[in-house]
């Protein structure tokens, strides 16, 4: 059963929260009350698919107060390149966000009055547009530029379009990072939305929400072919110093609070993670899970294995949406580091808790749509 | 294709004995590095009726290259793939060469070789039946060339090397097999059309190259022969990329307006613009591009480089981008190490896909292709069968998949339209 620990997994969590600071309820978060998720059934991409996301969006109070008259920024998960697959599944069937959730989010934020909204990846290794990228995955752009009125995409892996890059302050000073600089889209939107896939991973234990805005830092400051002083003009690699921090992003960036900190990627990388959604407020997580892949990621972590859990979490929340997608995936959301799944890593969810971002205990969090108990789906067998 | 299927003479072969390796093999003609030396072997073959050139004299009709051996590129010392510039294993082929050579030297029947392996190297058996396959996909033949360890072990008669040549044997007879595919034309939606001499030799020879790893399924004109050609050489294309620093000649310029007039997209350098009453057309209201100006001209558009490109791979790169990957021909997903060259029949009835694999080793995760078109059938061509095997399509918007099974070294994908 969730959250039925056993005696050791509680002291576990008691040590484990002894690392960290206390959860303060930041002005952001909903202060005061719990946080709201919703849970949908929605067992393909077909027809099901908007009205259970419209479902949903209502259960969390409607679109129109978040969206109308904004411009929203939707981070969508492309992870890695697009030439990777799971067997012969399409990326959107295991490991990206799947375009028809991308789009349906998008039609309905159009209709519920967004003013414009602008669709952004880090496209891998690369400074193409991102409806190129898109393309290259056998994705269609039109469909998705189609969606409602006025659709943007960036590519936001480097400077992009803008002249600078724009720097976006850790509240509380952050765990790792004081601040980041990003490319701009992040900081000109009303509202940021992360649409993302419900994913084990190799390193942070889970992908939801949160994690899924690791990919908003640019490589070209953040990444193994960034610049030393100023970030490099294109974007090249991964983010491998971010996961083991044999250097410092570049010097037009402000650097790490401490480079003695431990330099494994199970420490840093959720650290990482909190401090950029503590930096870059999340005013809607959007989990999708129709179909998915467990084990890892991506195609790339072995094993790992197609799965078709038919659930969707949203939150206004993004500790509370990722706490309520470990629920679904049948792990414990208060897990801490050396049980399930951060076996060799911190919570993400843990640490955003400590900066203040929400609450990760299912006993603060309200729950709408489909009970949990009934989108259950264990991603460990 | 020449029929007499090329030998490098291995240095380790003296005695004329080994002449009866050759027996009922499609090889046909053994080149020597000098003919010095090998009185023996030479007067056998000549009675055997086997051709016999020095590889600085091949037979008429036969435009010899300096190659390389295609695959991946593996550091010395280390166990690794180098990256190139794409961050993704260095993969070399000899195709861009092979069909640059057949499209100055129409007619001309071209075989590529390289030097042997250097004896510290370990050469799998792939690495010989990856040469042959690129060489044969892009049309031309690849000249046999034996590892030092595999030379003498065939003059031992070992058995292990003697089936490894069983196999090499089989993969040429194969591609000799379906020797017309060596007519089919480029199935192309671009044509990078230069002098590919004199100042631009170096530039646009590399942009072939690193254009070979894009996804970009090209075409090669020579200036000098835009003009001579039929005057829908163009046709057909979505973009041409004139890559060199020197203008264009008058009658070339006016052939690729003409062909930006009529719809297309002209990527070229900013000396386009030093023609007296250039830049043509009016810019664009698109989005800008950090390395090209775009304009309109008629029904295309001309996008013209704000400086003369420098780096080849961005050229190729950004060419890619300005065409757009919407016009990918061929897209390979878990394919990092497959290529493609995309033909068509004549009577453009029947497409060929030809997929090398440069690792030489079907990968743990199956690759699936993606076609561009719609095609009632699909099947695939291998060494190790006589007949094809069908292909199950699945049918998308514009485009199929095929899943191609454990492809190790060649496939061939032909698509029935």
């Amino acid at each position: 059963m969730l959250n039925n620990c056993t005696r050791r997994q509680w002291l576990a969590a008691a040590a484990g929260a002894a690392l960290v600071r206390p959860f303060v309820p930041a002005a952001s978060a909903e202060a005061g009350r719990a946080p709201r998720v919703a849970i949908a059934r929605c067992a393909t991409y077909g027809p099901e698919l908007l009205p259970a996301m419209q479902r949903m969006f209502d259960q969390l109070g409607g679109l129109g107060r978040l969206v109308n008259g904004k411009t929203v920024a939707i981070k969508i998960n492309m992870t890695g390149d697009t030439n990777f697959r799971l067997g012969h599944l399409p990326a959107e069937d295991t490991h990206y966000t799947h375009p028809r959730v991308i789009a349906a989010a998008v039609h309905l934020m159009g209709r519920a009055g967004a003013r414009r909204v602008r669709l952004l990846e880090s496209c891998w290794s690369s400074s193409e547009p991102l409806e190129e990228f898109m393309l290259q995955a056998n994705w269609e752009p039109r469909d998705l530029a189609g969606a409602a009125a006025l659709v943007e995409f960036e590519n936001t892996n480097y400077l992009g379009r803008a002249r600078k890059y724009a720097r976006l302050a850790t509240p509380q000073g952050g765990h790792l990072f004081p601040a980041f600089d990003l490319n701009h889209s992040y900081q000109d939107c009303d509202v940021f939305v992360s649409i993302a896939k419900m994913k084990d991973h190799a390193t942070a234990g889970v992908t939801l929400s949160m994690k899924n805005c690791f990919g908003i830092t640019p490589v070209t400051i953040y990444g193994d072919g960034a610049g030393s002083d100023e970030p490099s003009i294109e974007p090249h690699g991964g983010r491998g110093i971010m996961h083991d921090g044999h250097r410092q992003p570049s010097k037009s960036a402000p650097p790490e609070h401490d480079p003695a900190t431990p330099r494994d990627d199970g420490y840093r990388v959720p650290r990482i993670v909190a401090d950029l959604v503590a930096a870059r407020p999340i005013d809607l997580a959007i989990v999708e899970a129709v179909r998915s892949m467990a084990g890892g990621e991506g195609p790339w972590v072995k094993p790992s294995r197609a799965i078709r859990p038919g659930v969707l979490v949203a939150g206004t929340n993004c500790v509370a949406t990722d706490a309520v997608c470990m629920a679904v995936m049948g792990y414990d959301p208060m897990a801490v580091r050396g049980t399930p799944p951060f076996e060799k890593c911190d919570s993400t969810l843990q640490l955003a808790e400590a900066l203040g971002v929400g609450p990760r205990d299912l006993r603060r969090i309200e729950l709408a749509g489909t009970p949990l108990r009934e989108a259950l789906f264990h991603y460990r067998v | 294709m020449h029929p007499n299927w090329p030998l490098r003479w291995p240095t380790e072969w003296r005695d004329p004995a080994a002449l009866d390796l050759l027996e009922g093999t499609p090889l046909g003609c053994l080149v020597f590095p000098s003919l010095d030396g090998y009185q023996n072997v030479i007067a056998r073959a000549r009675q055997l009726g086997i051709a016999i050139c020095d590889i600085d004299h091949p037979p008429p009709g036969v435009e010899m290259l300096r190659g390389e051996w295609p695959g991946i590129r593996m550091t010395e010392g280390h166990g690794d793939a180098t990256s190139g510039p794409t961050g993704a294993p260095w993969i070399d082929s000899n195709g861009w060469l092979i069909r640059l050579t057949r499209a100055r030297k129409p007619g001309a029947t071209v075989w590529v070789s390289a030097d042997a392996p250097k004896t510290s190297e370990i050469v799998p058996l792939s690495r010989h039946l990856v040469a042959v396959a690129d060489g044969a996909a892009h049309g031309g033949l690849w000249v046999v060339t034996l590892d030092k360890d595999m030379a003498v072990a065939m003059a031992a008669r070992k058995p292990v090397s003697l089936d490894g040549w069983k196999t090499l044997m089989g993969a040429i007879a194969f591609f000799q097999a379906h020797n017309e595919w060596s007519g089919w034309p480029v199935d192309a939606v671009l044509s990078v059309v230069s002098s590919f001499s004199g100042d631009d030799e170096f530039f646009s020879h590399e942009l072939l190259n690193l254009m070979a790893r894009t996804n970009i399924s090209y075409g090669i004109v020579e200036t000098a022969a835009l003009h001579t050609l039929h005057n829908d050489t163009l046709n057909g294309l979505r973009a041409v990329l004139y890559p060199d620093a020197q203008p264009p000649a008058a009658e070339v310029r006016q052939a690729l307006l003409g062909f930006v007039k009529r719809g297309g997209l002209l990527i070229a350098g900013p000396h386009w613009s030093t023609i007296p009453g250039a830049p043509p057309g009016r810019p664009a209201a698109e989005e800008p591009h950090p390395r090209y100006e775009m304009r309109r001209f008629g029904s295309g558009r001309i996008a013209m480089a704000r400086k003369q490109p420098d780096d080849p791979y961005e050229m190729a790169q950004d060419a890619q981008i300005l065409l757009s990957h919407r016009y990918d021909l061929v897209r390979f997903f878990n394919g990092f190490l497959l290529g493609a060259y995309c033909t068509a029949s004549p009577d453009g009835k029947r497409r060929l896909a030809h997929i090398v694999n440069y690792g030489g080793s079907s990968d743990d995760d199956p690759a699936t292709a993606r076609i561009a078109g719609r095609f009632r059938a699909a099947k695939l061509w291998s060494f190790d069968r006589a007949e094809a095997q069908g292909l199950r399509m699945a049918v998308q918007r514009d485009g199929i998949e095929v899943h191609l099974p454990g492809l190790s070294v060649y496939g061939g994908v032909e698509l029935e339209a």
